[in-house]
């Protein structure tokens, strides 16, 4: 996927690759963008963190869990009145 | 280092405790109850027909998904005109993940703190709330999830089998993190800041 690139990565590209990095190779600029920018951005590196745990957290979903309690009539929204 | 296969019995039982989850994990992929029923099913009866092929190879978690996903595929490829994905509403996802971002490119807010995240996924519940949050994601991109994260399908595999681009898959997927993590913001993280 071809990204519009600046001079400096911003947090909007950086997410993106967060993301393809966890379902393609990135490139080696791709890369050095993307690390740079994690240096010194803590907004990216939290998402980053949390790419990580959702991965971990699918992978190793527990079998077993029962099924959530059926909602009376919607969609399931857990916040509906 | 081999293991002892299990008895016929503790493996039918660790498989029905399995199963409620298997259904509703295929359901997502499927959208289709009897489907996801029979492809869960298949795959069972195909672990208890060769016990022998996982004990002290891999896990019986590894082994029964492993086959699940071969299931999964065989009632996507039979449904065959199901597969398109439908773009209808990309525009508003687009607009949606616009909006947390400035138009300089920076994040509108600093994301949360996930704290630790081996203490997370200790919490049965939390894993609960993940579901919910699974359920709630569009048809399509729910499926591409699912079959990217929990039956590890590489994104060639996927593309091919719901007949998209990689660039497709890789936005479908990024869309799909997104809603996930904003729900798990809201209805996970979020009640817990300073508690």
């Amino acid at each position: 996927m071809e990204h519009k690139t600046g001079l400096k990565p911003t947090c909007r590209e950086v997410h993106r690759l967060v993301s393809e990095g966890l379902d393609r190779e990135l490139s080696l600029v791709e890369r050095a963008r993307m690390r740079l920018h994690l240096m010194v951005c803590d907004a990216c590196t939290r998402f980053n963190g949390q790419m990580d745990l959702l991965r971990k957290a699918m992978r190793g979903f527990p079998l077993d869990l029962e099924a959530p309690p059926a909602p009376p009539h919607d969609s399931g929204d857990p916040h509906r009145h | 280092m081999t293991m002892e296969t299990p008895a016929p019995e503790t493996l039918h039982r660790q498989l029905e405790v399995m199963r409620p989850l298997l259904v509703r994990f295929a359901q997502l992929q499927l959208r289709n109850q009897a489907l996801a029923e029979d492809a869960v099913q298949d795959a069972l009866i195909a672990v208890l027909e060769k016990p022998e092929r996982f004990a002290g190879q891999s896990s019986l978690r590894t082994y029964v998904t492993g086959i699940l996903k071969f299931k999964i595929i065989d009632c996507l490829r039979a449904s065959g005109r199901e597969r398109q994905i439908d773009t209808a509403d990309d525009q508003s996802e687009d607009d949606a993940i616009d909006a947390l971002f400035l138009a300089d490119g920076h994040t509108r807010e600093q994301p949360l703190a996930w704290g630790r995240p081996d203490h997370t996924l200790e919490q049965k519940d939390f894993f609960r709330v993940l579901e919910i949050c699974l359920e709630k994601l569009p048809a399509k991109t729910a499926r591409i999830f699912m079959m990217r994260e929990w039956l590890e399908l590489e994104t060639e595999e996927i593309c091919k089998e719901l007949a998209i681009t990689s660039s497709n898959a890789w936005v479908l997927l990024y869309r799909a993190r997104m809603r996930l993590r904003e729900c798990l913001d809201l209805n996970w993280f979020g009640n817990r800041q300073g508690a």
